[in-house]
């Protein structure tokens, strides 16, 4: 099962994958579990990161092209019907001086799904952060690390 | 050497050769904390930029910590808007973005 965003309202599409032959079939309705709406959440799902076991999805809320800085990542849980909720969130970078907020701009996990690495392109920074095995929830390890100018992807390798 | 000298030796050495198979026998210490899956950890991190022209490596540390290792150049000045890696963690892809039609 696999999520893509839509383009031009704050919600997700939700489409089941035919195991054997590979089609796609839409799911009526929203991905995101009745109870979570965006709008209420301020969240505008931009793109879905899945945690390695499959239990968590993180949904990045969109980053600062549009003219507004991202809110950062919330964590959903992934029902076995594909629905993702409830949520925790939103996780953003830690604000890093002279900028008052952070910028998160890519999100990726390790292959384990131990720890999540987070890029802020505005403070040219990477941030580590260990992950909650129950709620998927993120913690910042020790502050960000200056990186190259305005990262905009990572990778982890195992 | 006395017999009874023998005899207690050897009792030191029987609970010497005990001590050392059940971990010196310190009933207070610690549970070792669970290790990562081998193999599935997280071992290196690497970002890249889409103006910089960039990429960051960075080694992971045992408590998910960033170290910093080396910044490489893309070839011919290119930029790249993503990067991603092989599971098996042979080989990273960098995608170079093409040029802007604005």
């Amino acid at each position: 099962m696999t999520t893509a965003t839509p383009f031009t309202s704050d919600t997700l599409f939700l489409y089941e994958i035919n195991r054997t032959i590979g089609a796609l079939t839409r799911v009526p309705g929203s991905a995101l579990a009745p109870g979570f709406d965006p709008a209420t959440a301020n969240l505008r799902p931009d793109r879905v990161t899945f945690h390695s076991s499959g239990r968590f999805a993180y949904v990045a809320d969109r980053p600062a092209r549009t003219g507004a800085f991202s809110r950062g990542f919330w964590a959903f849980l992934a029902q076995a019907s594909g629905a993702l909720g409830p949520a925790v969130g939103p996780f953003t970078t830690p604000a890093t001086a002279p900028f008052l907020v952070g910028d998160p701009s890519a999100l990726a996990l390790d292959p384990a799904g131990r720890f999540a690495y987070v890029t802020d392109a505005t403070a040219s920074a990477v941030s580590a952060f260990s992950i909650d095995q129950a709620t998927g929830a993120l913690t910042a390890i020790g502050p960000p690390v200056p990186t190259i100018q305005a990262p905009t992807s990572l990778v982890v390798i195992p | 050497m006395r017999p009874r000298d023998v005899g207690h030796i050897a009792l030191l050495l029987l609970v010497a050769v005990l001590l050392a198979s059940c971990g010196g026998g310190d009933l207070n210490a610690p549970t070792p904390a669970p290790s990562p899956t081998p193999g599935l950890a997280g071992r290196f991190v690497y970002v890249a930029s889409a103006t910089s022209g960039e990429i960051a490596e960075f080694s992971v540390a045992q408590n998910g910590s960033l170290v910093p290792l080396a910044t490489l150049a893309l070839p011919g000045g290119a930029r790249t808007n993503a990067i991603a890696g092989d599971p098996l963690g042979r080989f990273v892809y960098v995608v170079r973005a093409g040029l802007s039609c604005t």
